[in-house]
C-alpha cells in the first residue's frame, strides 16, 4: 500500500491551501494525457492511455451472445478490471477484488444510464441474439484517479471497435447468422453518447480534480461523476462530507471540463494522435 | 481437413520467413517510473512487459541471501479467443516457478540478503514463444532496476516441422505439437541456462534444435544489447546535461 508521512501530509496540505499543487498543477487541471490506440490486433478495438503515471491497456472483443433475462438491448456490455502484478503489489488479495468489482460497477451503470448503444444498426434478432462487448481493463500501473484513466480509455477503446457486418438468415422459424465475406465490412461504433468520469479527493477544505496517488492518500472524501458530452451526469459516486452548495459549484466545473475532455478524446481518435 | 502448410516450396514460413530468422524485436525499458525496473518487449505479434521490482525488504522470513518471488499472468484479451488467465492456473504458476529458478541462478543474491526481487511478468499478446518473450524481458528489466547478475540471459525457441529446423516460433508453429525447445543461454559464456523440450524428438533432431536455438539467442542479444546500450547512452547524456546545466548556474 502507498504510504505519505507525516511531514508529506503537512506539506501537501499546505502546498494546496495556496492553490497549487505538488506537481505545479493549478486545482483543476489534469495531468498530461497521452493515448495509443489499436495497439491489440487480436483485439476488436483497443487502447492504451497514460494519465500521469496511472497507465491502463484496454480490449474490446466483439462476439454474439444470447439475449439474457428477456432484454431488449442489441448490445450488452461486460466490463471486466484486472491489476496486472506489478501494480497489484499495492492491492492484496481482499482489497484488490474490492477494488476493481467497485470500478466494473461505477462504469457498468454509468454505460448503462447514459444509454449508449441505442442503435438500430446494432440490432440483430431483438430477444433472441444480442452483441456481447467484453471490455477487458488492464492496469497497468496505479497512479492515482484509475476511475477517470480507466472511463478514458473504455470510451476511445470502444470507439474504435469494429463491428462486423452480419447477415441474418431466417429458415424455418430459426434464426442463423452469417458474418460477411468480406473482412473489411465493419461497422465502427458510435461512442458519443459515452460518459467520462471526472474524480475530486477532498484533501483539507479544497476539492482537487484529477488527484495523484499521494493526493489520494491524503484524501479524506472522494466524489467521482460521470458525464456525457451534453453535460447530463450518469453517475454519482461519494464518500466523505460534501455540502449541497459546493457540489453544486463543482457539477458547474465538471459539466465544462467534461465538455472539453471528450471533445479532445474524439478529436484524437479521429486524428489517430496522442495528446 | 488438409493440413496447413507451414514451410512453402520456396523454403518460406507461414509468416514470411525464412527458417533462421527470428522475427522484429523492439524492447522499452523503463516505461513504468514507479517500478525499479521494467521493459516493454514485442517480438513479432508477442507483446510482454515485464516489471521488477527490489531489492526491497523482506517482511515475514529472514534469510542470509536475497529471495525472488515471479508471477507470470497473460492478459485476457491476450490470445484470438478471450480467456479469463488466472495467475492461480497451472500453467502461468510453472512458467513463473522455472522462470524464478532460471533468474535465482544468476542473480548475486548474497549481496542483498535479507530482502526479496520481485518480478511481475504480464503478457500482453500472445503469438508464440512466450517463455522465451518473457525471459528476455525479464533479462532487461532486471538491467533497468540495477540489479547485480553474473551474466545476461538471452532466449529464444527453436522447433522442428516438415523436415526444417526452424527459430523463434510464431503461435501457429507452436501448436502444431512438434519437437520444440525454448533454451535460454547466459550471453557470454553461451552456456545453458535453462532448456525446456515439448514433446519427443531424435537426438540428432534434440542436438540440431540446441544449435539452432543457441544461434537465434545470440541474435536476440545483439538487439536487447544495442537497446539497453541506447538506453544507457541517453541516461549519461541526460547526467551530462544536468551536470554543464548545474556548472552554469
Amino acid at each position: 500500500m502507498y504510504a505519505v508521512s507525516k511531514a508529506e501530509k503537512a506539506y501537501l496540505l499546505d502546498t494546496i491551501e495556496t492553490g497549487t499543487r505538488l506537481d505545479g498543477r493549478q486545482l483543476f487541471e489534469y495531468r498530461p494525457i497521452s493515448l495509443q490506440v489499436g495497439v491489440l490486433p487480436s483485439a476488436s478495438g483497443s487502447s492504451r492511455l497514460r494519465l500521469g503515471e496511472t497507465e491502463v491497456l484496454v480490449g474490446v472483443k466483439v462476439e454474439v451472445g444470447d439475449v439474457v433475462e428477456s432484454s431488449n438491448d442489441n448490445v450488452q456490455l461486460l466490463f471486466t478490471v484486472e491489476c496486472s502484478g506489478s501494480a497489484s503489489a499495492d492491492f492484496l488479495g481482499r482489497e484488490a477484488e474490492s477494488w476493481s468489482s467497485e470500478l466494473q460497477n461505477a462504469l457498468e451503470s454509468a454505460y448503462r444510464a447514459a444509454n449508449v448503444f441505442d442503435d438500430e444498426r446494432l440490432s440483430l434478432v431483438p430477444g433472441k441474439f444480442c452483441w456481447l462487448f467484453k471490455v477487458d481493463i488492464l492496469v497497468l500501473d496505479t497512479g492515482g484517479n484509475m476511475m477517470d484513466a480507466i472511463s478514458m480509455a473504455t470510451r476511445t477503446a470502444l470507439s474504435t471497435t469494429l463491428v462486423p457486418r452480419v447477415h441474418i438468415v431466417q429458415s424455418e422459424g430459426s434464426f442463423e447468422l452469417e458474418i460477411d465475406d468480406n473482412p473489411d465490412a465493419c461497422d465502427t461504433l458510435k461512442v458519443e453518447k459515452a460518459p467520462t468520469f471526472l474524480t475530486f479527493s477532498l484533501i483539507g477544505n479544497h476539492f482537487v480534480l484529477d488527484p495523484s496517488i499521494q493526493e489520494e492518500t491524503c484524501a479524506r472524501g472522494k466524489l467521482s461523476v460521470a458525464v456525457d458530452a451534453n453535460g447530463d451526469i450518469c453517475h454519482v459516486y461519494s464518500f466523505g462530507l460534501l455540502d449541497a452548495v459546493e457540489l453544486s459549484r463543482l457539477l458547474t466545473i465538471i459539466k465544462k471540463t467534461g465538455k472539453v475532455l471528450l471533445n479532445r478524446l474524439d478529436e484524437c481518435v479521429k486524428n489517430g494522435e496522442s495528446s | 481437413m488438409p493440413r496447413e502448410e507451414l514451410i512453402s516450396p520456396d523454403g518460406l514460413r507461414t509468416d514470411g520467413r525464412r527458417p533462421l530468422e527470428i522475427r522484429k524485436v523492439t524492447c522499452r525499458m523503463g516505461i513504468l517510473p514507479r517500478a525499479d525496473g521494467s521493459c516493454h518487449l514485442e517480438m513479432g505479434n508477442t507483446i510482454v512487459l515485464a516489471t521488477v521490482y527490489g531489492p526491497r525488504e523482506l517482511s515475514s522470513r529472514q534469510s542470509s541471501c536475497g529471495i525472488i518471488r515471479c508471477e507470470y499472468s497473460m492478459a485476457s484479451f491476450a490470445s484470438t479467443d478471450r480467456r479469463r488467465g488466472k495467475r492461480s492456473d497451472r500453467n502461468s504458476v510453472e512458467m513463473a516457478s522455472s522462470i524464478k529458478k532460471t533468474f535465482e541462478n544468476v542473480l548475486l543474491t548474497d549481496l542483498f540478503p535479507k530482502s526479496r526481487v520481485d518480478i511481475f511478468i504480464q503478457v500482453l499478446q500472445a503469438d508464440g514463444s512466450e517463455r522465451s518473450a518473457a525471459i528476455n524481458a525479464v533479462t532487461i528489466a532486471m538491467v533497468n532496476a540495477g540489479i547485480p547478475m553474473k551474466d545476461l540471459i538471452v532466449s529464444c525457441s527453436a522447433g522442428y516441422m516438415e523436415n526444417t529446423t526452424v527459430m523463434d516460433l510464431n503461435h501457429v508453429e507452436m501448436i502444431t505439437r512438434g519437437p520444440q525447445l525454448t533454451l535460454a543461454i547466459y550471453a557470454s559464456t553461451e552456456r545453458m541456462a535453462t532448456a525446456h523440450l515439448e514433446s519427443k524428438a531424435s537426438f540428432e533432431i534434440f542436438e540440431n534444435l540446441i544449435a539452432i536455438a543457441k544461434k537465434g539467442c545470440l541474435q536476440m542479444f545483439d538487439v536487447m544489447h544495442s537497446s539497453i546500450e541506447r538506453y544507457s547512452l541517453n541516461l549519461i547524456a541526460s547526467r551530462d546535461h544536468i551536470a554543464t546545466f548545474g556548472s552554469r548556474a
